[in-house]
C-alpha cells in the first residue's frame, strides 16, 4: 500500500506562491522582532543607564546572596516538580493506555484543564479553599512544586502521551508478556527506553516551567529566582536586564533539547515526495 | 485493544471463586486515582472555591452583590482592558504568525528545525525576563527608543508608553507569536501537493488556491490557534506583573492585588468573582478549540 | 470533446545529474489510451508531470492539436489530472469538487450542477454528490476525481497511477470503469502504472520505458508476443531464460531443456539464451529423463509447472488443469517447445552460475 506523504520539504508551498522573496522578507523581518529585545538586553545590562561599558552589573548580581538563595530555590523547586511529574504522568499514561483505552480521550481532556484556569485564579482558589491549613502551607516553598505540576500538565502530559500513543504499546506489552516478563520487567525493559524522548521532553517542559513560573510564587510569597528578578527591577534596572538575558538564555538549553530529541521522531515519519517513475 | 493477556488473567480462573466486582474495578482503575486525587485536590476544589465564593458575601450568604461590582466601575474597566489587550494582540499575533508559519514551512532543513525549537522556547517564555528585555528595547531609555528619537520620532512624547495596552500588545506577540508558528506549522506542512496540483491543473491562481482550498482547509487550525492565543493573552499574568507592577487595570493584575491585600481587606469574595469572569472567559476559548480540533481531524484523514 | 492530438518530441529532464528523460518522443491520437509501463524511477511520471505542466523541461516541445504549450503554465494548460492518491479537496463535497474548475471558469451556478450531475452519472455516483472525500472509499474517491478531471472538458486526459492506492479487486472494476469513461468521451489519454497486467488490459498501445527512454512503443499484442528488448520481454508477462548452444542458423540447442527454433538467426557453435514464455512450453513424462517435476502450483484457471534440469537449471511451464492430471511431483519429465520463442539473446560473457530460478516475473 502507498503511504501518503505529506509535503516534507515545501515544495507544495511554492507551487502555490511562497517563493524565494516573500519567505527571506517574511523571516528578516519576524527574525529582527525576536532578536532585537535580546540585542537590546545584552546591550542595556553592559551600559547601562549611564552609557558606559561596564559588567558591574553582572558583578554585582553575582556577588548578591540574594541572587544565589533565590536560583537555589528555583532549582530546588524545579526538581521537585520534575520528580513529582515523573512520578505522576509516566504510571498514569501507559496505565491508561493499556487497560483502560476508552478513558484516554476523558484523561487528555483533563490534562488541558489546567489551560482553562489561569495560575492567578488557581492561587485565589488554593488560598480559599484551603485558608484554614494556610499556615501550615505557606511554611515550605515546596509547596510549589505539585503547583507547578498541575499547571505545566497539559505541557508534559500531552508530550508523553503523544509519545505513548505513537507506540504500540499493546502490542509490545503482549509480545513481552507472551515471553514471560513480569509488568515492572515490561515497563522498565521495554516501553520506557522507547518513551525515552517523550519522557525527557515532558519532564523538561516540567522543569522549564518551575524555573521560569513567576505568578504563583510572587503572590504565595516565596523568593523564586523570577520574584528576585522583578524585585531588583524595580531598584537596578541594569542587573534585572542582566539576569533576564542569562534567564531567557539558560531557557534555550533545555527547550532545545525537547523539540532535537522530539524532532528525531516526526523527521522519521515525513518524508519528501520524491519523484517516482 | 485491551491487553487480552492481561484480561484473561482477570476473567478466566475457572478453579478459583469469582472475585468481588469492587476488586475488579479497582485493579482496573486503581492507576488512575492517584492522578484523579491530584487534579481534584490541586485543581478541581480551588476552583471549585472560587466558583462558590463568587456567590457567596462575606459571612457566607449567597449574594450576587460580588458579581454586580466585579462588573462595574473599575472592575468594569479592567475587564475591558484585558479584552482590548487579548484582541489587540491575538489579531495582531494571528496574522503575523500565520505569514511567518507559511515563510518557515517552505524553509528546507535546518532553518526550520531551529525555528520550531526557538518558537518552543519563546512560547514558555516565563514573562518576567521578557519584560526587562523589552524595556532595554523600548523602555525610556531603550535602545530602539534612542534610535527613533535620534531619527526624529520621540515616541514617549507623542504619548507612547511601553507600561500601557499599546505597549504590552507589543510585548505579547514575543510569545505569542511563536504559539501561533508552532500551531500552523503542522496543518501548513500537511496540505498535500496533490491539493495544490489538482487546483492549479484546474485553472486556479496561486491566490485563487489560497483563497478556495489553502485558507479553508487551515480555518480549523487558524481558529485553534486564535482562541489559543486570546486565551493565552488574556490570562498572563507576569509579564504586565513585572512591567507596570500592579498598576495597569488588567483583571488577572486585579486579582493578584487583591490576593497581596493591595486593596482594602474584606473583599475577599470579589476576587472570586473576578476569577470566576477570567474562569469562564477562558473555558469557552477552551472549548472552541476542543471542537475546531475535532473537525480539523476529520478532514485531514 | 475536444478532438486534438498530443505530441511529445524529445523530451529532456534532469534532476542534479539524473537523466529522468532522455529524448523521449510520443504521438497520442485523439481518443487514444496510450499506458506508460515501466519500474520506479524510469521518467513516467516525469513525463506525464512535464505534459500537465508541473515540471519544467531542460529541452523538447509538448504540441497539443498543434499548438506549442511547453512553456505555458499548468493552470493554463486546460489538462484533466488525475493523481495517485487523495487529490480531492477534503472541505468540499464530490460535487464541489467537480464544479471546482467550473467555478474558475465563471460557469453560473445551474449549469455547473447540471454538469456535476451528469459527470457524477457517468463514472456510476449518481447520489453520492454531497458527500465528502471521508466519507467516500478509496475507489469512488478516484471516481469523482475523474470527474473532476473531465469536468473541465480538457484536451488531454493525464492519469498518474491512479490504481494504485487501492485494494486489488476495486483496481480491476475501476481500470474497466476508466476505459469506458475514457473511450465515451473520447480524450487523448496517458496512463501512467507500474503493473503491466493493468497495462496489457486496458491500453490501445503501450509505452513501456527504462531509465527515461522509451524501449517500445506498440499494441498490447505487440508487446506481449513481439518485445523488442531484453527489458521489455522480462518486464511485462513471465519468462523463462534457457541456455544452450546454437546448432544451425534456426535452432538453439539447451542443456536440458531440449531444442527450439528462434525466431532471429543464429550462428551454429555459439551460446545463446533463448527468452520464452511459460505458455508457450509443454512438458510431458518421459521414463528415465534427466529433468524432475519439482513443484506444482494451482493458480486458480491453470497451473504452474517448475521443472529443474540436470544442470540445476529451473524453468516454469504453464499447464492447462486437464494436462496437470497425472502429474506427480518429483517424477521425471522433459520440456519441449509448443510455441513461438520471444527472443534470443547471445550469452553474456562472464557465465554466472544460476542458483535463482531462471524465469523473470514481476507483479
Amino acid at each position: 500500500m502507498v503511504t501518503i506523504t505529506p509535503g516534507g520539504d515545501g515544495l507544495h508551498l511554492r507551487q502555490a506562491g511562497i517563493g524565494r522573496a516573500f519567505r527571506a522578507i517574511v523571516l528578516i523581518i519576524v527574525g529582527a522582532f525576536f532578536l532585537i529585545p535580546i540585542l537590546a538586553s545584552a546591550r542595556y545590562s553592559v551600559l547601562g543607564v549611564h552609557n558606559h561599558l561596564t559588567l558591574s552589573a553582572y558583578r554585582s548580581l553575582f556577588a548578591d546572596p540574594s541572587f544565589r538563595s533565590s536560583l537555589w530555590l528555583s532549582l530546588q523547586v524545579a526538581i521537585a516538580t520534575v520528580i513529582l511529574t515523573g512520578l505522576l504522568v509516566i504510571p498514569t499514561s501507559i496505565w491508561v493506555t493499556v487497560r483502560i483505552p476508552k478513558l484516554r480521550g476523558l484523561l487528555d481532556a483533563l490534562s488541558i484543564v489546567p489551560l482553562g484556569v489561569p495560575s492567578v485564579v488557581v492561587v485565589l482558589g488554593l488560598l480559599g479553599a484551603y485558608h484554614s491549613i494556610l499556615n501550615v502551607i505557606l511554611t515550605s516553598p515546596f509547596i510549589l512544586a505539585p503547583i507547578y505540576v498541575m499547571l505545566a500538565l497539559p505541557y508534559s502530559y500531552r508530550t508523553f502521551d503523544t509519545a505513548v500513543r505513537s507506540l504500540d504499546v499493546n502490542t509490545l506489552v503482549e509480545a513481552a508478556q507472551s515471553l514471560g516478563a513480569s509488568w515492572t520487567r515490561t515497563l522498565i525493559g521495554v516501553l520506557l527506553p522507547n518513551l525515552r524522548a517523550g519522557m525527557i521532553g515532558a519532564l523538561i517542559l516540567a522543569g522549564a516551567y518551575a524555573l521560569g513560573e513567576f505568578v504563583v510564587a510572587s503572590l504565595l510569597s516565596f523568593n523564586t529566582f523570577p520574584v528576585y528578578i522583578v524585585q531588583i527591577g524595580l531598584t537596578a534596572a541594569a542587573e534585572a536586564v542582566a539576569v533576564s538575558l542569562v534567564a531567557l538564555l539558560v531557557a534555550f538549553v533545555p527547550l532545545s533539547l525537547v523539540t532535537i530529541l522530539g524532532g528525531g521522531r516526526s523527521k522519521t515519519k515525513q518524508r519528501s515526495i520524491g519523484v517516482t517513475g | 485493544m485491551v491487553s487480552t493477556l492481561t484480561r484473561n488473567r482477570e476473567e478466566s480462573s475457572p478453579s478459583s471463586p469469582p472475585r468481588p466486582r469492587r476488586r475488579r474495578a479497582l485493579r482496573r482503575y486503581g492507576g488512575v486515582v492517584p492522578y484523579l486525587a491530584f487534579l481534584l485536590i490541586f485543581l478541581l476544589i480551588p476552583a471549585f472555591s472560587v466558583l462558590i465564593g463568587a456567590f457567596e458575601s462575606n459571612d457566607g450568604k449567597p449574594t450576587l452583590s460580588n458579581l454586580r461590582v466585579a462588573l462595574s466601575g473599575p472592575y468594569l474597566h479592567s475587564f475591558v482592558a484585558s479584552f482590548e489587550l487579548s484582541i489587540g494582540s491575538t489579531i495582531i499575533a494571528v496574522i503575523v504568525g500565520f505569514i511567518a508559519a507559511l515563510a518557515v514551512a517552505a524553509t528546507r532543513g535546518r532553518p526550520r528545525a531551529l525555528v520550531q525549537s526557538s518558537s518552543s522556547v519563546l512560547a514558555n517564555t516565563g514573562g518576567v525576563p521578557l519584560a526587562f528585555a523589552f524595556i532595554a528595547t523600548l523602555g525610556n531609555f531603550g535602545i530602539v527608543t534612542k534610535i527613533l528619537s535620534s531619527m526624529g520620532i520621540h515616541l514617549y512624547a507623542h504619548g507612547f508608553s511601553l507600561y500601557s495596552v499599546i505597549g504590552l500588545i507589543i510585548v505579547y506577540q514575543y510569545f505569542l507569536i511563536p504559539v501561533m508558528i508552532l500551531v500552523m506549522l503542522g496543518p501548513i506542512q500537511n496540505i498535500r501537493s496533490a491539493w495544490v496540483e489538482a487546483a492549479r491543473s484546474l485553472g486556479a491562481s496561486k491566490v485563487r488556491f489560497w483563497w478556495s482550498v489553502g485558507l479553508p482547509i487551515l480555518s480549523p487550525a487558524i481558529l485553534s490557534g486564535t482562541v489559543v492565543i486570546f486565551a493565552d493573552a488574556f490570562a498572563a499574568y507576569a509579564t504586565a506583573e513585572a512591567l507596570t507592577s500592579g498598576t495597569l487595570p488588567l483583571v488577572p493584575i486585579q486579582i493578584g492585588n487583591l490576593i497581596s491585600g493591595n486593596v482594602a481587606a474584606g473583599q475577599g469574595n470579589l476576587g472570586n468573582a473576578l476569577g470566576l469572569g477570567m474562569i469562564v472567559v477562558v473555558a469557552l476559548a477552551a472549548t472552541v478549540y476542543v471542537l475546531s480540533q475535532r473537525r480539523a481531524s476529520r478532514w485531514l484523514r | 470533446m475536444s478532438q486534438v492530438d498530443l505530441r511529445l518530441e524529445g523530451l529532456e529532464k534532469f534532476y542534479g545529474s539524473m537523466h529522468a528523460l532522455d529524448g523521449f518522443s510520443l504521438e497520442v491520437a485523439a481518443g487514444e489510451l496510450v499506458v506508460l509501463l515501466g519500474p520506479s524511477g524510469c521518467g513516467k511520471t516525469t513525463a506525464l508531470r512535464s505534459v500537465a505542466g508541473l515540471e519544467r523541461l531542460d529541452g523538447g516541445h509538448v504540441f497539443v492539436g498543434g499548438v506549442d504549450i511547453t512553456n505555458q503554465a499548468a493552470a493554463k494548460r486546460n489538462m484533466g489530472i488525475v493523481f495517485q492518491h487523495y487529490s480531492l479537496f477534503p472541505h468540499l463535497t464530490a460535487s464541489e469538487n467537480i464544479e471546482f474548475g467550473l467555478k474558475i471558469r465563471r460557469v453560473d451556478a445551474a449549469s455547473r450542477r447540471r454538469r456535476s450531475a451528469e459527470l457524477l452519472e457517468l463514472v456510476g455516483l449518481a447520489d453520492l454528490g454531497g458527500r465528502f472525500a471521508h466519507q467516500l472509499s478509496g475507489g469512488q474517491q478516484q471516481r469523482v476525481a475523474l470527474a473532476r478531471a473531465l469536468a473541465i472538458e480538457p484536451s488531454v486526459l493525464l492519469l498518474d497511477e491512479p490504481l494504485s492506492a487501492l485494494d486489488a479487486k476495486v483496481r480491476v472494476s475501476l481500470r474497466d470503469e476508466i476505459r469506458r469513461v475514457q473511450k465515451e468521451v473520447g480524450i487523448a489519454t496517458i496512463f501512467v502504472t507500474h503493473d503491466q497486467e493493468e497495462a496489457l488490459a486496458i491500453a490501445d498501445r503501450i509505452g513501456v520505458m527504462h531509465a527515461g527512454v522509451l524501449e517500445q512503443l506498440g499494441s498490447p499484442a505487440q508487446i506481449y508476443t513481439g518485445p523488442a528488448t531484453e527489458f521489455v520481454a522480462e518486464f511485462v508477462g513471465k519468462v523463462n531464460r534457457l541456455s544452450g548452444k546454437a546448432t544451425n542458423e534456426t535452432t538453439v540447442v539447451t542443456k536440458s531443456f531440449g531444442a527450439y527454433s528462434v525466431g532471429e538467426p543464429v550462428v551454429a557453435g555459439r551460446d545463446y539464451e533463448i527468452l520464452v514464455r511459460p505458455e508457450q512450453l509443454g512438458v510431458r513424462g518421459v521414463a528415465g529423463g534427466t529433468s524432475r517435476l519439482v513443484e506444482m502450483s494451482f493458480l486458480g484457471s491453470s497451473f504452474s509447472a517448475v521443472v529443474q534440469g540436470s544442470d540445476g537449471a529451473r524453468a516454469v511451464v504453464a499447464v492447462s488443469p486437464e494436462e496437470s492430471i497425472g502429474f506427480r511431483v518429483g517424477e521425471a519429465v522433459e520440456i519441449y517447445q509448443r510455441g513461438p520463442t520471444l527472443l534470443t539473446l547471445p550469452a553474456p560473457s562472464q557465465h554466472e552460475e544460476r542458483s535463482v530460478p531462471e524465469f523473470a516475473e514481476l507483479d
